[in-house]
């Protein structure tokens, strides 16, 4: 019975972390960036998800999803056009790009508790303690929701990047940014669009995290364990992510409930140290992406 | 030199990389539909000026310009738009596409929908990307490549490295291709097969820069060859008065033995 329940739940926060993960190894694959500020652009979706359940009562739940990922990929688009390309630009080291991008985070999660306050709210939708049904077990319904989005969010990006001009031209900036020029591909385009995928899909990592946990300004701490499953599938991988993704939500579930609920972040990141120590390059290293 | 205006023109270009001066005061100049060499020595700066011409150098002194206008400081994808596209001495490819999906990184801006349009409108997208496919595969019937398009291109061969490079080129229509030695590390038929697509090229109107080692293989293709040496331009003309040129015979062979001048003195009188 609670095993059922605990492998749904893992699964379920799996999808989350490799939402986000899928986020960070975006951003790195298309720049060699790790952006920290991933997870509190899925804390600013997560908001923009309540803040649209708020102002329209009543509206369809995927609704809320959309346009929580609308706000948060304009969002991400400005981050890079403010912030990060000027930076590029002046040919900022790495170290400062990360570290900027960490200031980022830091003045997102700020300017989330000046507009929402400093206390975590609960969306105002049935779905929050709505539970199915499946076989017996109870579980949130927000679930239904996760086992939707996340193939739909997966396959559309596969489609994205193998059937569109834009995504052949993202994978080519990826790959070679300097031949993709020489193919007429400006660069800079692969880094917003990768900005502006990249925080739609955390976006919509946080509207469907919100109803199994809350949304608070400081719930971008997630986005650290998010960052352990992008390092165990590979930095740079988006199956990797997911998978990372799964390791890590199933991990820390099973662990939890082996060891002790409150050890769950650190079994999530004895976890990555392991699975680093074995494979330091993460487990899909080899692998195309 | 023939009348008409050149499509490509360097004026003073000079590039210096800290202390080093790797091309020194060039003037070049491209008759439009001709087939130009640029040889030299090893460290001639023969791909830097490449780099120059194609934008992924800037230069330090100099001018540019393309069919009239100039480019000089243009970025690298807008160069490719005026319509100047080049290859690479080692050829550089994104590993993990198809073949067939390597030429159309040449394509996407010959679509018709745009970037975000192509997402939205099918139909119209159906009909491009059958439109695009079919040129990108035409053009890889030209470099020989048209039985490889589903396969990835790092399970290539090296000549089918080189090949499909040419190809990806062409996709972006260059009026002006620049092919940084594209004979290196070809075997003879491979050679002569590209030779085939350089001459055929050009005959349909395009104007072509070989940067090449091969003397052979320069001399048989190119109607105008300019000589480079130390960064400088030493000699220009067609292949058979270039040849016999001294200058030219010493940059590639050394002053003779006989003459007794010290070898580093001649490389003075022209550093």
């Amino acid at each position: 019975m609670t095993f059922v329940i605990q492998l749904m739940s893992g699964l379920a926060v799996g999808c989350i972390y490799g939402l986000v993960a899928i986020g960070f190894s975006m951003i790195y694959r298309a720049m060699g960036l790790v952006n920290f500020a991933q997870a509190d652009i899925m804390m600013i979706g997560a908001f923009l998800g309540y803040a649209i359940l708020v102002a329209a009562p009543g509206i369809p739940f995927w609704l809320a999803i959309i346009g929580a990922m609308l706000g948060a990929a304009l969002l991400g688009f400005v981050i890079e056009r403010v912030a990060i390309r000027p930076s590029v630009a002046r040919r900022a080291d790495q170290v400062y790009l990360v570290l900027l991008t960490l200031g980022i985070g830091i003045v997102l999660s700020n300017g989330a508790r000046l507009i929402w306050g400093a206390d975590p709210v609960v969306y105002p939708t049935g779905l929050t303690h709505q539970t199915l049904t499946l076989a017996g077990y109870p579980l949130p319904a927000v679930y239904l929701y996760i086992a939707v989005v996340m193939p739909a969010l997966l396959v559309g990006l596969h489609l994205f990047f193998t059937r569109t001009w834009l995504g052949l031209a993202l994978r080519a900036a990826a790959d070679d940014p300097d031949t993709a020029a020489t193919m007429g591909v400006r660069p800079a385009l692969a880094t917003s669009v990768s900005f502006a995928l990249a925080s739609a899909i955390g976006a919509a990592a946080g509207v469907l995290y919100a109803p199994i946990s809350y949304v608070s300004f400081d719930m971008g701490v997630i986005g650290v364990k998010a960052f352990a499953a992008a390092v165990v599938g590979t930095l740079g991988s988006i199956p990797g992510a997911v998978l990372g993704g799964f390791i890590i939500g199933l991990g820390e579930t099973f662990g939890g409930q082996l060891i002790a609920t409150e050890y769950q972040d650190s079994i999530a990141f004895a976890i990555m140290i392991g699975i680093l120590l074995l494979k330091p390059t993460g487990l899909l290293s080899g692998a195309r992406r | 030199m023939s009348n008409a205006a050149p499509i490509l023109s360097l004026r003073g270009v000079t590039r210096r990389f800290g202390g080093l001066v790797a091309v020194r005061d060039v003037d070049l100049d491209v008759v439009p539909g001709t087939i130009h060499g640029l040889i030299g020595p090893n460290g001639a700066g023969k791909s830097t000026a490449f780099d120059l011409v194609s934008g992924v150098t800037p230069v330090s002194a100099g001018t540019i310009r393309f069919d009239g206008r100039d480019v000089t400081h243009l970025p690298v994808h807008m160069r490719v738009e005026a319509g100047i596209c080049r290859t690479f001495q080692t050829p550089r490819l994104f590993e993990a596409m198809t073949v067939l999906e390597t030429v159309l990184t040449g394509r996407h801006r010959h679509a018709r929908c745009g970037f975000l349009g192509s997402m939205f409108s099918l139909g119209a997208k159906a009909r491009d990307e059958a439109q695009q496919t079919e040129v990108a595969l035409r053009l890889l019937a030209l470099v020989g490549l048209d039985g490889e398009a589903d396969t990835t291109v790092s399970g290539l061969s090296y000549g089918a490295r080189r090949k499909l490079e040419i190809a990806r080129a062409l996709a972006t229509e260059p009026r002006l291709l620049l092919l940084d030695e594209v004979a290196s590390g070809l075997n003879p038929v491979e050679t002569e097969f590209v030779a085939g697509i350089i001459r055929r090229l050009a005959a349909e109107g395009m104007t072509i820069v070989l940067v090449e080692h091969d003397m052979r293989f320069i001399m048989g293709l190119c109607e105008r060859v300019t000589v480079l040496n130390f960064g400088a331009r030493i000699a220009d003309g067609p292949p058979v008065s270039v040849t016999g040129d001294e200058a030219v015979i010493e940059a590639y062979l050394g002053r003779p033995r006989t003459d007794a001048t010290p070898r580093r003195e001649a490389r003075r009188q022209h550093g």
